[in-house]
């Protein structure tokens, strides 16, 4: 009996302990970095301060955001959408959208039109949960909490971003104290596992790929992408994370991506090598992955009898990192095909368009990578894709 | 060139290639000398970079040896033997080991030589190692290898592989600007290594190679050794090998900045020598020609005194030697010449007497004999009556008159030769003076059926002459043409303006000369003719010669006579040598 009165309380007190630590908390600012540049709303996190009538949910499918929902009118033939009432701009004014906003052609189908409408070609409004404060372009951006946020004020009072660090820099920082969130190489992982490090590894959420010039010859092209050993460098430079690939896009958003080659085939890379054919390869010398990667490209492309020198300059082919944007394989490409600054494919399957995209070999995709970051052990509810809004920090002891 | 030149330039050259000589010598002896030096420090420098090979490869060995020993090898052979090991666990495996042994270059690979971990060039795991030579060394053996780098150069190394379970581990170090550091150098010595055509290094670091290096190394690839001079260092290029196949060239240069100072210095003395010799020589040379030469220039002067008339020209050179001796018999000489030329002409002067007796006598003879005829016959007419007298005296007198004047003639002839004046020269235009002499003759030329021709090239032709004695000349030689055509003929004149002369030839067509004749024609008082005094040719070669000229005479018997006068334009001219 004294033992059942024991287990009793000690059961009561762990209720309690664990629901005051796990209640979320406001306040506090959230020190991230970030290895991108530029503006801020070109990155992961534009979701945070930009908003769209409509916005892609885990499973790919649109939903409404600030668009309430959409109807035909077959009569004008259009689609009209229906704007959310309470959407608060900067300076505190009410989002009040004209007709022209909310009204699109029913020329397309409406799945395009939704995506279209998700990649913020039409509509782009500054009514996110967090608003710049602060802005050094390329350098860092501080964010405040929306206090009038339509889907509720966000537990954290400031984010500050620091952007263009390496991620060498960034895990520095992160020992340091000086970051709460880092992005840390998926070759750290074991390492930082080992620490004890707070990690969350997204599922593959960039695409690792050879960009080739149009100059370069076809045949160029096709051999280096047949002397290329994915595997080998999947398994022992990517300490076997991410995913060998030759599609654009991951399996778990497309589901076709084992269609697309990615055969190793030195003898017929050196049949269709032009005799005495070089290549310039560029890498970004301030990511240690890149770097090693394109190192092992030249060496295995070398076996093919094409003499590859890097370089930053003058590129005839670079190895890049090109982010997915959204888990809807048709917005994912139109974005894709935006950031390579090619012509965006027909409007068709995500297979048809993805082949279109990837025919004329000048982008060789080779790995699916995922999105690691290090979190300090009070940073809560963060996840990938990220959405600042639901992280609040832990009261520290 | 002169005996005192010839002397000089003997002297100076035989000093000179004394000099040159022994300079010569000095300087191959030398030079023997510091390449011997040379060669025994670069022999030296050799023996100390095969020691260091030797220090080195034994420290690479054992680095190798550590790191096969490593618990983290360990661990990785294990690994290996599983059914399906975690390649990516060996990635940086090699990195960590070359980092703990201190080894530049690392390999750990499969028994097949597969890379499994490659510390300088990690991307290569899954790749043959290609390291050369290593697979013929053993365990613990130091050996000279080149590595392929990442940027598509390679490295020449000292590398040593252990073996742990089924894995091979190869470990090195690059030969390089440090190893040719530890080497150390000594003063005026360079060691460079040459590994490729794009990497050469000294202790100082990489060293780009000028063309005469590359050369060397090309002929050192061919050859166990070449030694070459490249600017003021002397190279022994020494190609490494190893299992036959060449790795690298070592250069070892020694310095030749002592040498070339010692070859300047040797130089500056030998020319300074040389220089001092030859002007010593050149000073011994002249004082002992002037003892040599000055008799010889005395006799010369002598001689040319000799030849020009003066024979009793004499040297003065002190006795006591041969040139005393010479000189000696050279005064004998013309003292001896004198005295014989004084004997030849108190014959000539007596002969010339005895043929002035001769003549004098003969012409004086001659009115001699009318005039004791006439007076023989005046006293006979005397005694036989007045009146017959006074006929005979009348023509006896007329006969007496003419032989008195005969007699006057031939003395005023002896006398104007006698009393020949020097010419006194004005222009005379030869012409001119041809015609006054043949106006002169004309009723005798004509009388005795003598034809004057006159072939003159250059009618205004004059010269510097006395007018008087050529006309004279020119009277003589006519008056000589008419005795020789007693039975009439031609007389021709022909002018012909030579470059600083005229030349006139006066041309008969009598019966000529024989050879005795023409020899004796113009010595005075001989005369072929039965009333001649001898005087008139001689007369004619007087003025010729007081006027700078010339006369000879061509003839032969019954081919007439040609006298040719040679005499020049001015007597400026005739003054020349």
């Amino acid at each position: 009996m004294r033992y059942r009165l024991i287990a009793v309380a000690a059961s009561c007190l762990s209720a309690v302990l664990t629901a005051g630590v796990l209640r979320p908390r406001y306040g506090g600012m959230l020190r991230v970095e970030t290895s991108a540049t530029g503006e801020i709303g070109a990155t992961r996190f534009a979701g945070q301060i930009y908003e769209t009538l409509v916005r892609c949910d885990s499973h790919g499918e649109m939903k409404p955001w600030l668009a309430t929902g959409w109807i035909h009118n077959a009569s004008v033939g259009k689609w009209i959408f229906s704007a959310r009432k309470n959407v608060v701009l900067p300076h505190e004014t009410l989002w009040n959208p004209g007709e022209d906003t909310l009204t699109v052609p029913d020329t397309k189908p409406l799945d395009q039109i939704l995506v279209e409408a998700g990649l913020g070609d039409k509509v782009v409004v500054e009514s996110g949960p967090f608003r710049i404060l602060n802005q050094h372009v390329g350098e860092s951006v501080q964010l405040g909490a929306n206090e009038s946020y339509w889907g509720g004020r966000p537990f954290l009072d400031f984010v500050e971003i620091h952007m263009g660090r390496t991620r060498r820099d960034q895990l520095l920082d992160f020992e340091l104290g000086k970051a709460d969130v880092v992005e840390a190489e998926i070759t750290d992982i074991k390492a930082l596992k080992q620490a004890n490090v707070v990690l969350q590894v997204s599922k593959p959420l960039e695409t690792v790929a050879l960009v080739f010039e149009k100059q370069t010859s076809s045949l160029t092209r096709q051999a280096v992408a047949l002397s290329v050993d994915r595997l080998a460098m999947q398994r022992v430079m990517l300490d076997k994370q991410g995913e060998v690939s030759g599609a654009l896009l991951p399996q778990w958003i497309s589901g076709y991506a084992f269609l697309f080659s990615t055969a190793h085939d030195v003898s017929r890379a050196k049949a269709l090598a032009p005799a005495g054919s070089t290549l310039l390869l560029c890498e970004d010398d301030r990511d240690k992955v890149l770097r090693s990667l394109a190192d092992r490209i030249a060496v295995d492309v070398s076996q093919a009898g094409i003499n590859v020198r890097l370089a930053t300059s003058g590129c005839e082919a670079r190895l890049i990192r090109l982010p997915i944007s959204s888990v809807n394989p048709q917005q994912a490409l139109l974005a894709l095909a935006s950031k390579l600054q090619i012509a965006a494919p027909e409007w068709a399957s995500p297979y048809a368009m993805e082949s279109d995209l990837l025919r004329d070999g000048r982008v060789v995709p080779l790995f699916h990578l995922p999105i690691v970051y290090a979190l300090k052990p009070n940073v809560r509810n963060w996840s990938v894709p990220c959405n600042l809004a639901d992280v609040w920090l832990e009261e520290t002891r | 060139m002169t005996f005192r030149t010839k002397l000089l330039i003997v002297s100076s050259l035989t000093v000179a290639g004394a000099v040159t000589i022994v300079t010569g010598g000095v300087l191959v002896a030398a030079r023997q000398v510091f390449e011997r030096v040379d060669a025994e420090r670069q022999e030296a420098l050799l023996e100390q970079f095969k020691r260091e090979i030797k220090t080195q490869g034994a420290a690479v060995s054992a680095a190798v040896v550590r790191a096969a020993s490593s618990t983290l090898l360990t661990r990785m052979a294990a690994e290996a033997n599983q059914p399906e090991p975690d390649f990516a666990s060996f990635y940086t495996d090699a990195q960590v080991l070359a980092e703990n042994t201190g080894l530049e270059f690392l390999d750990i690979t499969r028994k097949d030589l597969m890379v499994l971990s490659s510390a300088h060039w990690p991307v290569r795991f899954g790749y043959k190692n290609d390291w050369r030579s290593c697979i013929e060394c053993k365990p613990n053996q130091a050996f000279l290898t080149k590595i392929p780098l990442p940027d598509g150069t390679t490295a020449m190394a000292l590398a040593a592989f252990q073996r742990q379970g089924d894995l091979i581990l190869l470990g090195a170090k690059r030969l390089d600007a440090a190893f040719m550091k530890a080497l150390g150098e000594a003063p005026g010595v360079r060691t460079l290594l040459w590994v490729g055509p794009q990497e050469c290094f000294s202790a100082g670091g990489p060293v780009a190679l000028s063309a005469e290096f590359q050369n060397l190394v090309v002929e050192a690839l061919r050859k166990p050794v070449v030694s070459r001079r490249i600017g003021n260092e002397a190279y022994l290029a020494v190609p490494l090998q190893q299992n036959g196949a060449v790795f690298g060239v070592l250069l070892v240069g020694t310095s030749l900045q002592q040498q070339i100072t010692l070859e300047r210095s040797i130089l500056k003395i030998g020319f300074w020598v040389a220089a001092g010799g030859i002007l010593l020589g050149v000073l011994l040379g002249w004082w002992a020609t002037e003892r040599v030469t000055r008799p010889v220039n005395e006799l010369a002067r002598g001689a040319r005194d000799v030849a020009a008339g003066n024979w009793s020209a004499k040297v003065n050179v002190p006795a006591g030697d041969e040139m005393g001796e010479l000189a000696d018999a050279f005064n004998r000489m013309t003292a001896e010449l004198v005295e014989r030329q004084n004997r030849a002409l108190q014959a000539e002067r007596v002969a010339a007497w005895r043929e002035l007796a001769r003549r004098l006598a003969h012409e004086l003879k001659n009115p001699l004999f009318p005039l004791q005829i006439t007076i023989e016959n005046m006293q006979r007419a005397r005694a036989a009556g007045a009146q017959e007298f006074d006929e005979t005296f009348q023509e006896g007198a007329r006969t007496l008159l003419d032989e008195v004047r005969n007699f006057k003639t031939i003395i005023g002839r002896f006398s104007d030769f006698s009393r020949m004046p020097p010419p006194q020269f004005e222009r005379v235009n030869i012409g001119d003076a041809i015609s006054d002499a043949v106006r002169l003759y004309e009723a005798q030329l004509s009388l005795n059926d003598i034809r004057v021709h006159a072939q003159v090239s250059c009618a205004a032709l004059t010269i510097d002459a006395d007018p008087d004695q050529l006309r004279r000349a020119l009277g003589n030689l006519i008056l000589n043409a008419i005795d020789a055509m007693p039975n009439g003929g031609s007389l021709t004149f022909s002018v012909v303006g030579l470059e600083h002369a005229v030349r006139i030839a006066v041309t008969d067509t009598g019966q000529g000369l024989t050879e005795e004749e023409g020899s004796r024609l113009f010595t005075p008082y001989y005369t072929t003719k039965q009333h001649g005094t001898g005087l008139g040719l001689a007369i004619v070669q007087g003025v010729v010669s007081d006027h700078q000229g010339t006369i000879i005479v061509e003839s032969g018997t019954g081919r007439g006579a040609t006298f040719i006068i040679e005499l020049p334009i001015t007597q400026r001219a005739a003054e020349r040598p």
